[in-house]
């Protein structure tokens, strides 16, 4: 919950840590679960993901606070749908480096909540800096989450992080799998929870 | 015939994308909460992934030309997606289906299985599409009931750090991996 009374930098940091969209909320879960094979991966997915929530909330802020209109979801969803589109034809060849169905896995983003979440919940009635520090504490809240999950299994999967061999072989190949998405998401919420219990957050 | 018999086995057992490429989304963890929510849940999606995706497939093949069908591929399925679930909820307005009927969530799971159908390499044939999606829309509706009946047993136990979407995703683990070996199993 945002309270009038809160900065601009508070907005951040809530929607950064304290209610981070994925790790209190589970919104955008299919994206911990198939876009973290490597962390280049969810970089480049958590980072169109960034794009998306920050265009939409600020799109919708500046519609309703300076012309008093809402634009309705199914607009919004069409909207995105074009832009993920474009993006994915822009980023073609960039697409074409990281793991199979990255470019899928984009285009679910049409019907995920993730996208949606803050212009809808926040930023109808907000003014377009507020709407914009909240949807950027969101967006990379999101990145670093999809990041700590990247990390946990590329250096289980493959052994590997980045260019940097830390063990001769994959300790866990099937932390390349689905698999490695289920369980990895499932232990860095739980280690986002025991630091919320310890930090009080 | 016995390729739509092994396509549909293979939906069936790992029901593709929905599993495979975790597409369970966050709606559908509070839906298993409770399991007759759960199954009508999952009835509600398997009536509209064999939809979109017989839908989709014409009109990849006939209506969107090859050198735009990046572009207006995702439009124009969300755009059915959309009609079609307007048009469902219409239909089904004096049965429990009809309520069940969202496009968030459920949407990621119809539009995202539809994408990776249209997306295949060939360019897969109407029966093939059609038994596939029946698999899945069927496997769906199969581990729905199981995943909803877990779930309901092992929160019944006090498990305050890892309720909620931490044993959720433990038990989809625990079911993709027998989803893999029953695809062992296949031809």
């Amino acid at each position: 919950m945002r309270l009038p009374s809160e900065s601009k930098q508070q907005l951040f940091l809530k929607s950064l840590f304290q209610e981070n969209l994925l790790l209190r909320s589970g919104m955008g879960m299919v994206l911990a679960v198939t876009a973290t094979v490597n962390t280049d991966q969810a970089f480049f997915v958590g980072g169109i993901a960034l794009l998306i929530i920050i265009f939409n909330s600020l799109m919708t802020s500046i519609l309703s606070d300076i012309f008093h209109y809402v634009w309705p979801m199914w607009i919004r969803v069409m909207v995105t749908s074009i832009i993920l589109s474009l993006l994915i034809i822009a980023f073609e060849d960039k697409i074409a480096s990281l793991p199979g169905h990255t470019a899928w896995l984009l285009l679910t983003l049409i019907a995920c909540p993730l996208a949606y979440a803050r212009s809808k919940v926040f930023a109808e009635s907000s003014t377009p800096g507020r709407a914009l520090y909240d949807a950027a504490g969101a967006g990379l809240g999101l990145v670093l989450a999809l990041l700590g999950i990247a990390l946990i299994r590329e250096v289980s999967g493959f052994g590997s992080l980045g260019n940097l061999a830390l063990f001769s072989a994959p300790p866990l190949p099937m932390m390349r799998q689905a698999f490695g998405g289920f369980t990895a998401a499932a232990l860095v919420i739980v280690i986002f929870r025991l630091l919320a219990k310890k930090f009080t957050l | 015939m016995n390729q739509m018999l092994t396509s549909f086995l293979q939906g069936l057992a790992g029901m593709g994308p929905v599993l495979t490429l975790g597409l369970l989304p966050a709606g559908y963890q509070a839906m298993c909460r409770k399991p007759e929510r759960a199954v009508s849940y999952a009835i509600a999606l398997g009536v509209q992934i064999p939809v979109l995706a017989v839908l989709g497939w014409l009109m990849d093949r006939y209506l969107i030309p090859s050198f735009l069908a990046s572009l207006l591929r995702p439009l124009l399925l969300t755009a059915l997606l959309l009609v079609l679930q307007i048009s469902l909820s219409f239909l089904f307005k004096q049965s429990p289906l009809g309520g069940q009927i969202h496009f968030f969530n459920q949407g990621l799971i119809v539009l995202g299985v539809s994408l990776y159908l249209m997306g295949l390499k060939p360019f897969p044939g109407l029966a093939e599409v059609l038994a596939k999606a029946l698999g899945w829309s069927l496997g769906l509706v199969i581990s729905t009931a199981a995943l909803s009946f877990l779930l309901k047993k092992i929160e019944e136990k006090e498990l305050s750090l890892i309720s909620g979407w931490p044993v959720f995703l433990i038990i989809l683990s625990g079911f993709w991996l027998a989803a893999q070996g029953l695809l062992v199993l296949l031809p």
